[in-house]
């Protein structure tokens, strides 16, 4: 058979653009699984936020057996908007988990959040009213908008970014803690 | 060197201890970090900037070298000294070498890289998707302005700062291109109003509902347009903030509602005299970006204010 120099070019070319979106799209993006073979789940029922919550919390926590003695725990609420309807998570709930992971043997208590589009992050506090729960010299407020930016390699790349800057506040923590405030209104679908 | 003593000040408006506190904040390499960290903020060392120009104008040379080493090569300044992306933070450092009246021909690249940044919706392929696509968000995508960051869509606060800073460094000669851009600028402004006035953070209507208006994107708003026509669109926005700031109680919505009072000639010192109380010494104050703030807020009217546009 007989292949002409540019027919040949032209379809090593074509075989090596196909290697290459094949080996891209198989090829792993991420070379360890950091998902638990096994999670801990406990659901508990509140019907109010009040002072109660605390002692419920507290139930809840100890069901994990988590050892924080000495540790550092980062609270990250969803502090939205400087509204004190439901758009943010109860400062009752913050304030109460604080206290709790205190009781378990914490240090200190990060609670850490930078609303997205209101950059005036103390307004939002103050209407969350989470600032009478800031007493405790044990539990401080950061606004992680201004935090310290700390270059970190990701451990698996599916962004394709390789790294990121993170607030120092958040990599400093042993601990973190995911508060979000399930939204029900119409622009969570 | 800042030298106290010499200060002269209102005792009811003392801002004294609260320039000491900033000053003793600067990172020994110069500029100034957001809290207690080693690392250098445009925004803080921008703000401080114009506290400390705002005191001692002989001190401009010593006050713009860290924003001189921070200029990246393409014109424009990164949010934070290690970060080698362009961000918003170019408009508020052209505003302070505006102040300075720096000669060193920084702020001519930092203007041109203004010029070729642009929000995302101007890409005709954006725009189309706003215009026929994406209907949850109610805006004109053909009136653009300055985005966060390169390649992200326009929003208020970077668009303001960037009107701002074109106007003050074109005031006696101004470009066509210049023009244009303030022009499309002050546009988009006015496109994202709010109903009822004022400026939330971007749009002001997304899926069919009103935003409402934040403090600090309004009244940077109001700064960006002071030298505009008085439309009822802006009057509504000036009476919004007005009738907001006599309940603020955080240092940094107070401070910016009395600086874009002041330019509109409305009364500020009863607001001052609520800010001073807040601020106190400035120990309080852990940002030091709310610090500068409320510093150049309570010298309103004893100072060359840093975001006038000369009519």
């Amino acid at each position: 058979m007989n292949i002409g120099r540019r027919r040949f070019v032209g379809s090593a070319a074509g075989m090596a653009a196909t290697a290459g979106v094949a080996a891209d799209w198989f090829w792993p993006k991420h070379s360890v699984s950091y998902r638990r073979p096994r999670s801990f789940v406990a659901i508990l029922t509140a019907t109010e936020y009040s002072e109660k919550i605390e002692t419920l919390l507290m139930d809840g926590l100890r069901l994990f057996r988590l050892n924080l003695l000495g540790k550092i725990v980062l609270l990250k609420p969803n502090m939205v908007e400087d509204l004190p309807g439901p758009v943010n998570t109860n400062a009752n709930i913050i304030g109460a988990a604080a206290r709790c992971f205190v009781r378990l043997g914490a240090t200190r208590i990060v609670i850490g959040e930078g609303p997205g589009h209101q950059r005036d992050t103390e307004l939002v506090v103050q209407a969350a009213d989470l600032k009478h729960h800031l007493a405790d010299r044990r539990i401080e407020f950061v606004d992680l908008n201004r935090d310290e930016l700390v270059r970190a390699k990701l451990k698996a790349n599916y962004s394709g970014l390789g790294e990121l800057w993170l607030p120092r506040s958040v990599l400093d923590s042993d601990f973190v803690v995911s508060m979000p405030k399930v939204k029900t209104h119409h622009w969570a679908g | 060197m800042i030298v106290y003593s010499s200060i002269r000040h209102n005792r009811g408006m003392d801002y004294v201890g609260p320039l000491k506190e900033l000053h003793r904040r600067e990172l020994p390499g110069g500029g100034w970090s957001f809290s207690g960290s080693p690392q250098v903020s445009l925004e803080a060392t921008c703000l401080a900037s114009f506290s400390l120009l705002a005191e001692q104008p002989s001190s401009a040379p010593h006050v713009v070298q860290p924003l001189l080493h921070a200029q990246l090569s393409d014109g424009s300044w990164p949010s934070f000294i290690g970060d080698e992306e362009p961000s918003w933070t170019t408009a508020l450092a052209i505003c302070v070498l505006n102040s300075a009246n720096d000669p060193s021909g920084a702020r001519e690249r930092g203007q041109s890289w203004l010029l070729k940044t642009k929000g995302r919706e101007e890409d005709w392929f954006w725009r189309w998707i706003f215009k026929l696509a994406d209907r949850t968000v109610r805006f004109d995508p053909d009136c653009y302005g300055w985005p966060w960051i390169p390649s992200s869509a326009s929003w208020v606060i970077p668009t303001a700062l960037s009107v701002i800073a074109i106007k003050q460094f074109t005031a006696c000669s101004r470009s066509e291109i210049s023009e244009r851009r303030i022009h499309l600028g002050v546009d988009m402004l006015l496109d994202r109003v709010c109903l009822g006035g004022g400026w939330n953070s971007g749009n002001s209507v997304v899926y069919g509902v009103p935003l409402r208006a934040h403090v600090e994107a309004t009244a940077i708003a109001l700064l960006a347009l002071q030298d505009e026509e008085r439309t009822p669109v802006i009057q509504a926005s000036l009476d919004w903030l007005k009738q907001r700031s006599s309940s603020i109680e955080s240092v940094e919505s107070l401070a910016w509602c009395i600086l874009s009072l002041f330019v509109y000639q409305e009364p500020v010192e009863h607001l001052k005299a609520r800010l001073a109380t807040l601020v106190g010494d400035g120990h309080d104050i852990r940002n030091n970006a709310t610090l500068a703030t409320a510093i150049l807020a309570l010298k309103c009217g004893e100072m060359i204010h840093p975001f006038e546009v000369l009519r």
